[in-house]
């Protein structure tokens, strides 16, 4: 079947042939956004199907490339003057962009009807943001790198204020565009400064460069600076982080939980290529910034999440927190060691794990969402146990995976992060994120006291669509399953790795 | 001093005013004509370091079209958003000094860096115009880029769009 | 870079033209406000409310759409002096690019963002 398929495209030239998820993606993102207009007017929810199951077909492509790129370690396909590259880092993050972008689209069919906001565009615009990450974390060039980040960018402006009568999420996209595209101007600026020492903005020709002897050039350690500031707008790591809370509440659910794991995977993706594929060679210029990074997102996002009475706004601040904990990946990433193919194996069993746990939690405020109700309060949850068992249930189980109890994927997720960390010599920083975790407990436990101990105002069960349910089914069962059996998962993320 | 560097001084010296008046006017209209100021003397210190086509691109699409869409959404968030507040003020004073204190670590940088590192490559520029090289670089070695930006741009299209019209 | 110093000159005076000339009206002629001068001119009519009143979001719309294929259009300078250079390639990667703008031409066209009504 896989050979039928493959031969379908093999008169492609290699340069397009490389690309054929991507380039799949990009058309049906058209033929929705065509259908949504057409004069025979597809209705929403099909459209939706249409989207789901052609962006779940473009999986076929990527795990023919998967298979390919990993037949030898380094094996990888260059095209485009040496920009475009598919090696096995890059497959696997498109396979996660996948993933949570299925995810996110199933449980938006009913969610956008009850919110009276349900066309078309929206199912093309998540495709198209999802087109610009795997250009993204396919880019071997900065500029490529760049206009991949705006495709992205730009889709989820526009998806966050998509509620255009909410006011709430009117200044969700306000502020996420504003200080999105503020700092997009930064990491142009950090680019050009690259170039203007370098003369290329090419990653492989940079790091060259870098190691020829360019390391301690003050212009280069300035461009390296402002891109790491602007990475850390984007991956919203403390003190970046300002536009998180609000953005993550106003935002329609569906796309904060877009927004923390698939935009969230996009931006340590780039932070990996930059970081590693280019200016490895310059690890003690960027190595402290990202430890001050670390270390205040896993304080400020634990703190800060203590006391919210928002679900949305807590599982916005504990994203900060694990941010802090994924830069610990990035901190383990070393010249002339083992521990560097660690730190990014850590970084992607993590992502992956966060992946399936926190489009779970969202998803369950999605499916208290119902006409009169946000059910975005921890409050909504209150005595849910006693109304639907099987979604409290799940909660119970997304909970304890973000807080990283053992048997859930989340406590896989910490245990490789954290033990990369040690073995990178950040003791101190892993008992940071170990304390982090502990206390993270408090909160994610809260929800669930409320829902097993609470006493429910209202009757009946949640009747969540077959779309959602079955998102959240699959989340359940990865969660769980990544947990108890980890290995597969293990295996797949070990093809993460930048040579 | 030779013309070049002359020119230079200017067109940056009144980039720079421009740039510090926009922030500083308490009239946003004022503010969007100072940016006017802004671009036009970019396109000029783009035209003295030779690259033609960029000064262009400057008058055209930023002294062109975004300064149009600008005094379009000023003139959309009616009158009372239009003269700026005490606050503001002060925030843009905290701007402006920090953005000095930048530029003066950033020339003072430079001044460190002297020649250490490479400029782009210039070896073409007398026999082919800028808006050649210009061409030849971004339909021969950067394509891809190019073919991506096209869906940014729609993107961005869309989103004005979804977001501008009044009826789902 | 000397090639445009008739340029440099041509904008200098094009910039003194309209100083001197206000200037200079100003110097010589008479100054007897009233407040009927004074009023702005509305056709001879009385004028009513507001200048600053608040537009529709409609330009913004038209504004938006214009730079994008402004942009676009600049695209096609680079492209258009080294046609015959690029050949083939340039010419498909062109058309792509007008293409998918294209598409958003129909879909801004049938979602009626282009009429005014």
């Amino acid at each position: 079947m896989m050979d039928i398929l493959g031969s379908l495209f093999s008169w492609l030239p290699v340069e397009l042939w490389i690309m054929r998820p991507e380039l799949c993606l990009t058309l049906a993102a058209f033929l929705t956004l065509i259908f949504s207009v057409a004069r025979r007017a597809f209705q929403p929810r099909w459209l939706g199907y249409f989207s789901i199951a052609v962006t779940a077909a473009v999986g076929a492509p990527l795990l023919d490339l998967f298979r390919r790129t990993t037949e030898l370690p380094g094996q990888e396909f260059v095209a485009w003057n040496g920009m475009f590259v598919v090696d096995s880092f890059a497959v696997f993050f498109k396979v996660l962009f996948l993933l949570a972008a299925i995810l996110t689209m199933l449980m938006s069919i009913r969610y956008l009807d009850v919110e009276k906001a349900h066309t078309g565009e929206y199912y093309a615009l998540i495709m198209f943001a999802v087109v610009g990450m795997m250009f993204m974390v396919s880019a071997r060039d900065l500029i490529l790198l760049f206009v991949g980040l705006e495709t992205m960018s730009i889709s989820t402006y526009i998806l966050a204020g998509y509620l255009k009568r909410d006011r709430r999420s009117n200044e969700s996209a306000l502020k996420y565009f504003l200080l999105g595209s503020f700092s997009t101007g930064i990491f142009l600026y950090g680019i050009s400064l690259v170039y203007a020492v370098t003369g290329s903005t090419h990653l492989r020709v940079i790091s060259d460069a870098i190691a020829e002897g360019l390391v301690n050039h003050p212009l280069l350690v300035l461009g390296l600076i402002l891109m790491i500031v602007a990475l850390g707008f984007k991956i919203a790591a403390v003190p970046f982080h300002m536009w998180v809370p609000d953005t993550y509440e106003g935002a329609p659910t569906t796309i904060t939980a877009f927004f923390s794991t698939a935009v969230k995977a996009a931006g340590f993706a780039i932070v990996l290529r930059i970081l590693v594929e280019g200016m490895l060679s310059a690890r003690m210029h960027w190595a402290p910034l990202v430890v001050i990074l670390s270390a205040a997102s896993m304080i400020i996002g634990t703190l800060g999440a203590l006391l919210q009475e928002n679900v949305k706004r807590l599982l916005a601040y504990s994203s900060i927190t694990h941010v802090g904990y994924l830069l610990m990946g990035v901190l383990a990433v070393q010249r002339g060691a083992d521990t560097g193919a660690r730190g990014m194996v850590a970084i992607a069993v993590y992502l992956l794990a966060y992946t399936f746990m926190n489009m779970g939690a969202f998803g369950l405020v999605v499916a208290l969402r119902r006409e009169g109700l946000v059910g975005d309060q921890v409050d909504d949850f209150t005595g849910l146990a006693r109304r639907a068992p099987l979604a409290a249930f799940s909660m119970l189980v997304f909970m304890l995976s973000l807080g990283g109890i053992p048997a859930t994927a989340g406590f896989i997720g910490k245990w490789y992060l954290f033990g990369a960390a040690i073995k990178a010599d950040y003791v101190w920083l892993a008992v940071l994120a170990v304390l982090a975790s502990a206390t993270s407990l408090y909160y994610y436990l809260r929800v669930v006291v409320r829902m097993y101990m609470g006493e429910a105002e209202e009757e009946g069960g949640l009747r969540p669509s077959g779309a959602l349910a079955s998102a959240l089914v699959i989340s359940l069962v990865f969660t769980i399953l990544m947990g108890l059996y980890p290995q597969p998962f293990i295996w797949l993320a070990q093809h993460v790795v930048l040579y | 001093m030779d013309f070049t560097l002359l020119m230079f001084r200017v067109l940056a010296s009144a980039a720079l005013v421009c740039g510090i008046l926009v922030i500083l006017c308490r009239n946003a209209v004022h503010s969007a004509l100072f940016l006017v100021g802004v671009f036009i003397s970019v396109a000029g210190i783009y035209v003295v370091v030779g690259a033609e086509f960029l000064a262009v691109v400057q008058v055209l699409v930023y002294a062109g079209g975004i300064l149009v869409l600008f005094l379009f959404v000023i003139m959309l968030v009616g009158k009372d958003a239009m003269v700026g507040k005490r606050r503001m003020r002060l925030l843009a004073t905290v701007g402006t000094i920090l953005i000095i204190l930048f530029g003066l670590l950033m020339a003072q940088q430079l001044n460190v860096a002297g020649e250490g590192g490479t400029t782009g490559p210039d070896a073409d520029s007398t026999r082919l115009g800028n808006i050649e090289r210009v061409g030849l670089a971004l339909f021969q070695d950067y394509i891809l880029p190019f073919e991506v930006a096209s869906v940014l741009l729609l993107v961005a299209m869309v989103g004005a769009i979804v977001l501008a019209r009044e009826a789902y | 870079m000397e090639q445009y110093l008739p340029i440099l000159i041509f904008v200098l005076v094009a910039a003194a033209f309209p100083v001197v000339t206000l200037v200079v009206a100003r110097v010589i002629r008479p100054h007897k406000p009233d407040p009927v001068k004074l009023s702005s001119y509305e056709c001879g009519l009385e004028s009513v409310g507001e200048v600053r009143d608040r537009t529709s979001v409609r330009y913004y719309l038209i504004a938006v759409l214009f730079v994008i294929f402004d942009v676009e259009v600049i695209f096609m300078f680079p492209w258009a002096v080294r046609f015959k250079q690029l050949a083939l390639l340039g010419f498909v990667s062109m058309a792509t690019f007008l293409g998918i703008l294209l598409l958003g031409y129909y879909y801004a066209w049938r979602k009626g963002a282009l009429e005014w009504v």
